[in-house]
């Protein structure tokens, strides 16, 4: 798809529509914004911060998908996982 | 058509996107697409302590479909010119319907004669 | 295309219509209402309103009595553009008032 071009070869931050946080690299997309991801992992936000769970590669369906964002790798080493305490994100309710 | 050359307008514009899982991001309008799925650049997620999920992105694609509001630079809306083309699109669109159920009457007069 | 035309309902969308540059209600899915000054549509009724008053209904459980208390959140939006599948009704500006 035309705006997600930008993304492709890109490590990028999907969140789903139920919620989950999911990194990787943008290897493909088409017009109803289905995702291919791989080198993926889930970030599991938690009271007892971050879990992440590697995943290997991921095809996300368009309508699963929520955002996507464009990694900033250097903002992203800056992050500190254990320490980022939150709730999970709340899924898409139309 | 009407809102996508509406978002067009305001490109370069900051903008907040209310999505259907209560998540607000703030950012620059960099580009719109015919489905109204949003690009931003600069983006800022309201509450950020709550919701820390976007610290590390800059850049960020929505999908149109789970935007529930976007709140607009009021300043930068000309009113007149909306309401103009909602009238003109909401005749169009009526011409449309309407050549359209023709259509289907012949059709089906087609089918009735076989 | 002629003056009677523009003023009469036909279909459901020529009400919106004739509420254009006036304030309407809005009832949105999750107990959300909206009321402000319509200013566009389209046929998926995705709608741009300014002065908006949007009210979320709230309802609260009381942890001791398990009564439920209703809550309204009230906010005001200049400029808003609304997603037309979350909309449920339309009321023009006569049944507000």
């Amino acid at each position: 798809m035309a705006l997600l071009e930008p993304f492709l070869k890109k490590k990028v931050l999907v969140l789903t529509a139920d919620g989950r946080n999911i990194i990787g690299i943008l290897r493909g997309t088409d017009q109803t914004t289905n995702v291919i991801l791989e080198k993926c992992e889930e970030r599991v936000f938690s009271d007892e911060g971050i879990e992440v769970i590697p995943l290997g590669v991921h095809l996300i369906k368009g309508d699963d998908v929520a955002v996507i964002g464009e990694v900033d790798e250097e903002l992203d080493r800056n992050l500190n996982l254990k320490e980022t305490i939150a709730e999970p994100l709340k899924p898409i309710v139309h | 058509m009407l809102f996508f050359s509406f978002y067009k307008t305001l490109v370069g514009k900051e903008i907040t996107v209310e999505l259907k899982n209560d998540l607000s991001i703030t950012g620059l309008l960099q580009s719109v697409d015919q489905f109204l799925n949003i690009k931003l650049k600069d983006i800022k997620v309201n509450e950020e302590e709550k919701y820390p999920y976007m610290i590390s992105v800059k850049n960020c694609f929505i999908r149109g479909s789970v935007v529930r509001y976007v709140h607009l630079p009021a300043d930068d809306v000309d009113v007149e010119t909306l309401q103009d083309h909602s009238r003109l699109e909401a005749r169009e669109q009526k011409k449309q319907n309407k050549q359209h159920i023709e259509q289907q009457k012949q059709q089906q007069t087609q089918t009735t004669a076989q | 295309m002629d003056r009677k035309e523009e003023g009469t309902v036909e279909e459901p969308l020529d009400l919106i219509r004739l509420s254009l540059d006036e304030r309407i209600f809005v009832k949105m899915r999750q107990d959300r209402e909206l009321r402000g000054k319509l200013h566009a549509y389209d046929q998926h009724l995705n709608m741009i309103l300014s002065d908006v008053e949007e009210t979320i209904k709230v309802v609260e459980k009381d942890e001791e009595t398990d009564e439920e208390i209703i809550r309204n959140i009230k906010r005001n939006i200049k400029m808003l553009f609304i997603r037309g599948d979350g909309v449920i009704l339309i009321s023009p500006p006569l049944r507000t008032s």
